[in-house]
């Protein structure tokens, strides 16, 4: 008997890694339950359809929770663990209007830092809490490259993942010593809903299997920091090395 | 949507330029076909220009299973789901694809769109023979269910239809129970061609027959073949492999593919197998999709590309017209490892289905004038045998060859025309064949 609750689970990063967990599942420890939790019906049902289909050993619950407010994201918080204890926690809900349409209107700006900073960060802290007192879990929360420098091209959602990497920071501190491991997940340019305008670009999208197994790997071991691919952890780390002038004359 | 961004088929012959879409709901999906005369594509594996027009919609983002019974075996998915993914779920609850192509790294809407065969054609038909319903987009936005008992001339359009009748966006099928993720391999070595044609007859019961046939030799050793029969194994387990495939780092010199590395190839290819007669087990990896282990395979050929040519000549041609189009071949010198003989069973009612009674050939060219040459030989053989040559491997035949060879094509765009389709689901193919 297993529980994995994702908050935002139409996500293409969190439907891959749910599809990783179904087809990792052991049956000889017992059922694995889904709880998932999103916004949009139609999604949602389509996949909690698609997991349920994928293994006889799985049980798929659904929640609709508009997770752009505090008092949602709280109340998800709570439909997660009102069944009973969770082993894994997945806070992977965001989004990611471009640079332009945050420049023209100031309201999407304040949401796209509400959303993927404030209120992700608000949900792995509740999730933590939760952790806590049931006494053991894991909680996996989606950051991104994007927060380890600021650069003109998405420094709002940069910025808001940064808030994530830092919060995660101060709970993985507050769980040390404790059955509570917290992995904070930084995947590159993953080809996803989410970044299907940059398609065909320069940059090449990873595929969301390959993610989404290097973030099941990592939460199982009990990571605390999982780069994917993984070549981006010294990608970034150039990135974060490069000084200011050399950095403001690139094109990132 | 990205683009307008250079796509190619699997054979990287033609490119296009094409605005690409990726569509993930059947929303998204009616607001492309609003926009404009739109090309379904799904994970791009037909060899030439099936795939390509200026505009794109590749569905691989519609990749939900819906319903697995496990007890019967009927599947219902998405369109965009490939067969690797049918096959990791289904495998470990012992079932397996009732027809697979040479690849399992083809969508479902693919699979139906080609109305793909395999080696067990002999018995079991082709994908869509075991196919009972689609869900299917047609031009106007409405979303239709349709089945042998309802609108049965748009469910034998649109299988083997190559996306011209509407884009699918779900399907049900019937998988095949097995008890074991492997195969019990039987390989019979033969001289020659005839002896090869004699082995299919002699093993017509097996679950799968498949020739490789070496297409460089000439001489006494011309035809040479290598018969491969397969039945499911009885025991063993069933867990799926992983589907990740080594990739072809970079495209391969051009002139390392030459007839002097096939001919030693196929001869060591050949002579491996020492008895006329071996048996084996082995995965289902290997027998179904030797190729697969190279992710990226279609770079071996080098930059320009490569055509595959296969076609179907009637048995009653007889043998006469595929020993001569392997005598062409060989003399040629153009052909590669690849090259592949079986012998079809019974075709179905798709429309514009490739299948047919009768011997077909398949063989990959380097792209160039020498293969189009080859290519306008073997049409005029394969033409006065009454036979025809398999869309989804071309890129390069005439509007003439295809009418020869498809007697239904009429019928075919009455069901277009009567459901919108004309103008609409359009493709590069289609236009260069002449359909409208």
């Amino acid at each position: 008997m297993r529980t994995i609750a994702v908050l935002g689970a139409t996500s293409g990063i969190a439907q891959g890694c749910l599809r990783e967990w179904v087809a990792g599942h052991d049956p000889s420890t017992g059922r694995l339950t889904l709880r998932l939790i999103g916004r949009d019906r139609t999604r949602l049902e389509r996949v909690a359809a698609d997991l349920g289909a994928r293994s006889a050993e799985v049980e798929v619950t659904t929640a609709l929770h508009d997770l752009t407010e505090t008092t949602a994201v709280s109340q998800a918080v709570d439909a997660v663990f009102a069944d009973g204890p969770v082993d894994v926690v997945m806070v992977a809900f965001g989004t990611m209007p471009t640079q332009q349409d945050a420049d023209a209107d100031p309201a999407v700006a304040a949401d796209l830092l509400t959303v993927n900073g404030t209120l992700t960060l608000l949900a792995a802290h509740l999730a933590t809490l939760r952790l806590l007192e049931q006494g053991s879990g894991a909680l996996a929360v989606i950051g991104s490259v994007a927060g380890d420098r600021g650069r003109r091209s998405n420094y709002l959602y940069g910025a808001a993942k940064a808030m994530v990497a830092t919060g995660v920071a101060g709970l993985q501190h507050r769980t040390a010593g404790t059955s509570v491991a917290i992995t904070l997940v930084k995947p590159g340019p993953t080809a996803t809903p989410m970044t299907d305008h940059l398609r065909g670009g320069r940059l090449s999208l990873a595929k969301v299997e390959t993610v989404a197994g290097d973030i099941v790997r990592g939460v199982e071991g009990g990571r605390p920091v999982v780069y994917t691919p993984r070549r981006w952890r010294l990608i970034m780390a150039v990135i974060r090395l490069l000084p200011r002038p050399v950095f403001e004359r690139t094109s990132l | 949507m990205t683009g307008p961004v250079p796509v190619s088929g699997w054979g990287r012959y033609p490119v296009v330029d094409a605005e690409v879409h990726h569509p993930r709901t059947v929303d998204d999906v009616a607001a492309v076909v609003r926009g404009g005369p739109v090309t379904a594509r799904g994970l791009g594996r037909s060899y030439g220009d099936s795939s390509l027009g200026e505009r794109i919609a590749e569905l691989t983002g519609l990749d939900h299973l819906v319903a697995f019974d496990d007890t019967t075996g009927e599947l219902t998915c998405e369109a965009g789901v490939s067969l690797a993914d049918v096959l990791a779920v289904a495998l470990p609850r012992g079932w397996f694809l009732p027809v697979t192509p040479g690849t399992r790294f083809v969508t479902v809407g693919g699979a139906i769109a080609s109305d793909v065969h395999g080696k067990n054609h002999h018995r079991d038909g082709a994908f869509t023979d075991h196919v009972s319903s689609l869900r299917v987009l047609v031009a106007s936005g409405e979303v239709l269910e349709v089945s042998r008992a309802s609108h049965p001339d748009l469910f034998h359009a649109t299988c083997g239809g190559m996306g011209l009748t509407g884009i699918v966006l779900e399907a049900t099928f019937r998988l095949r129970p097995v008890r074991s993720r492997a195969i019990d391999e039987t390989v019979v070595k033969t001289p020659s061609l005839d002896g090869a044609l004699d082995a299919f007859e002699e093993y017509a019961g097996s679950t799968y027959s498949v020739g490789w046939i070496d297409l460089v030799a000439t001489g006494s050793s011309l035809g040479r073949s290598l018969v491969m029969l397969g039945e499911h194994a009885e025991d063993g387990d069933l867990g799926a492999a992983s589907a990740r495939g080594l990739p072809v780092p970079v495209d391969t010199p051009a002139r390392l593919l030459n007839r002097f590395t096939v001919a030693a190839f196929n001869t060591l290819y050949y002579g491996r197998v020492r008895r006329p007669l071996v048996r084996h087990r082995v995965g289902y990896e290997p027998f179904f999709y030797p190729l697969d282990r190279l992710s990226d395979w279609n770079r071996l050929y080098g930059r320009q590309g490569f055509l595959q040519y296969q076609f179907v000549v009637p048995e009653a041609a007889g043998r006469d017209s595929v020993a001569e189009a392997v005598r062409l071949i060989a003399a040629s010198g153009l052909a590669s490892p690849l090259a592949v003989l079986k012998v079809f069973g019974e075709g179905n009612a798709s429309m514009l289905g490739f299948p047919r009674p009768g011997y077909t050939l398949t063989v990959d060219l380097k792209a160039g004038p020498d293969a189009l040459r080859l290519c306008e030989m073997l049409d005029r053989l394969v033409l006065e045998a009454g036979g025809r040559l398999y869309l989804t491997k071309d890129s390069r035949m005439t509007s003439g060859m295809f009418a020869a060879g498809y007697p239904r094509l009429e019928e075919f765009e009455q069901v277009r025309s009567r459901y919108g389709a004309t103008g609409v689901f359009v493709s590069a193919q289609a236009r260069r064949l002449g359909l409208a």
